[in-house]
């Protein structure tokens, strides 16, 4: 839970729903309001020229979306996708900022939230400068795992399908899918049913 | 040249909340991958690089910061140990306040809290926009994202006047990209009018 709901509501947020592929903000939107998620999963997304998808994050329950574009004043660099149905709490920016005016403890929590967005892509950037695409899946596997309490081999399942790992780490699905058979060979990773578990 | 704006705290207040001030040699390290983030750190002269190196020991450049900005504080707020070194690339002095008194600052100065935030911000939009030209394999996308971003802070429009200050070295190291690469990509991009060389010189 990023920022209580009740506080939320009680400042005036209103909830609203969305359907899969809806969109919640667009590439070159500026940003008025702040989101966070109730339930249901959203993708932060760009298309490249020819159409290929990158996936910046997915995000889910209780977790902002796009908040870090609200502090700066540019439009936002991604869009937000909708996957699954979604049901989204929506604050007026000017709203938001009152909010933070008035709680230190909101602020350092939003400092905190961001600060793990920073780290996720410190992470994900060193594994995007290399060309090699089984250090790319590696470093999105390690990363997603390093939030678990059991941390023992295989045991973490993968909660993500062959084309969204491909999106996030800049992979062609083909490409994702043959590493992901070469490293089950190195045993880096077990398959089981389809599903990974690393 | 910087790559991103970011803290930069008033020296009195860092220095009245118990914080000192160091001198690093240019190479010097001034924490490295796996160490526990226990200060906050601001560069009062001097440039500071955030690295990795992988595997085969080639680099990657997260940022470059210099004069009266801040580095690293992001896993201040998580406890997480850094996923990179931060490495002098010149004669630097630095200024370091120990992260509880840094918490204590913040808390009672609730606008660097707010600050703080847009900073943290700032960061992610540079690498939102950089991730995205990272997942490109076209050494044209890549280098033209990072001359855009650098472009976009800067205040006069105009036709190719920017002067992008890195070496062909260390952007290569900020794109991921070889530095042969970079050297056969932007002859191409001048060709094609997208920037102009003069003097070895990268106006974009």
């Amino acid at each position: 839970m990023v920022i209580d709901e009740n506080i939320l509501i009680s400042a005036g947020a209103e909830t609203r729903r969305y359907t899969p592929s809806e969109t919640i903000f667009c590439e070159g939107d500026i940003p008025n309001y702040y989101y966070q998620i109730v339930k249901g999963e959203v993708k932060l997304n760009n298309y490249n020229e020819e159409g290929k998808e990158f996936i910046q994050n997915i995000l889910s329950n209780g977790e902002s979306c796009g908040e870090s574009i609200l502090f700066i004043e540019k439009p936002y660099p991604m869009n937000a996708e909708v996957i699954t149905e979604c049901t989204v709490l929506r604050l007026h920016k000017s709203i938001f900022f009152n909010l933070l005016q008035k709680s230190p403890e909101l602020c350092m929590e939003v400092s905190s939230f961001l600060s793990q967005r920073l780290y996720y892509k410190f992470i994900m950037m060193q594994s995007l400068s290399s060309q090699n695409p089984s250090i790319r899946l590696k470093g999105l596997m390690d990363y997603l795992k390093s939030f678990q309490k059991d941390l023992s081999p295989y045991s973490f399942l993968i909660p993500l399908t062959r084309q969204q790992m491909a999106s996030l780490t800049g992979l062609c699905v083909e490409t994702a899918i043959r590493t992901i058979k070469h490293m089950e060979k190195d045993k880096i990773l077990r398959i089981e049913n389809r599903k990974i578990l690393y | 040249m910087k790559t991103i704006s970011c803290m930069n705290i008033g020296e009195n207040i860092l220095y009245s909340f118990g914080a000192e001030e160091r001198n690093y040699k240019k190479r010097e390290i001034v924490f490295k991958e796996e160490d526990h983030a226990l200060y906050y750190f601001q560069i009062v002269e001097g440039k500071v690089k955030l690295n990795n190196y992988n595997e085969d020991g080639k680099e990657f450049i997260h940022n470059i910061l210099g004069k009266k900005q801040s580095f690293g504080e992001a896993m201040l707020f998580l406890n997480q140990d850094y996923p990179i070194n931060a490495i002098c690339l010149e004669d630097t002095r630095i200024i370091r306040l120990p992260k509880n008194n840094f918490f204590e600052m913040i808390t009672q100065n609730h606008d660097l809290s707010l600050e703080m935030n847009a900073c943290l911000s700032q960061e992610v939009f540079y690498k939102l926009k950089m991730m995205q030209s990272m997942a490109s394999q076209n050494p044209v996308q890549r280098l033209r994202a990072l001359l855009d971003y650098l472009k976009s802070y800067h205040d006069e429009e105009c036709h190719q006047c920017f002067h992008i200050a890195f070496t062909r070295q260390q952007i290569a190291n900020l794109v991921g990209l070889r530095v042969e690469t970079v050297i056969r990509t932007l002859k191409k991009m001048e060709k094609e009018g997208m920037l102009s060389l003069k003097d070895r010189k990268i106006l974009y």
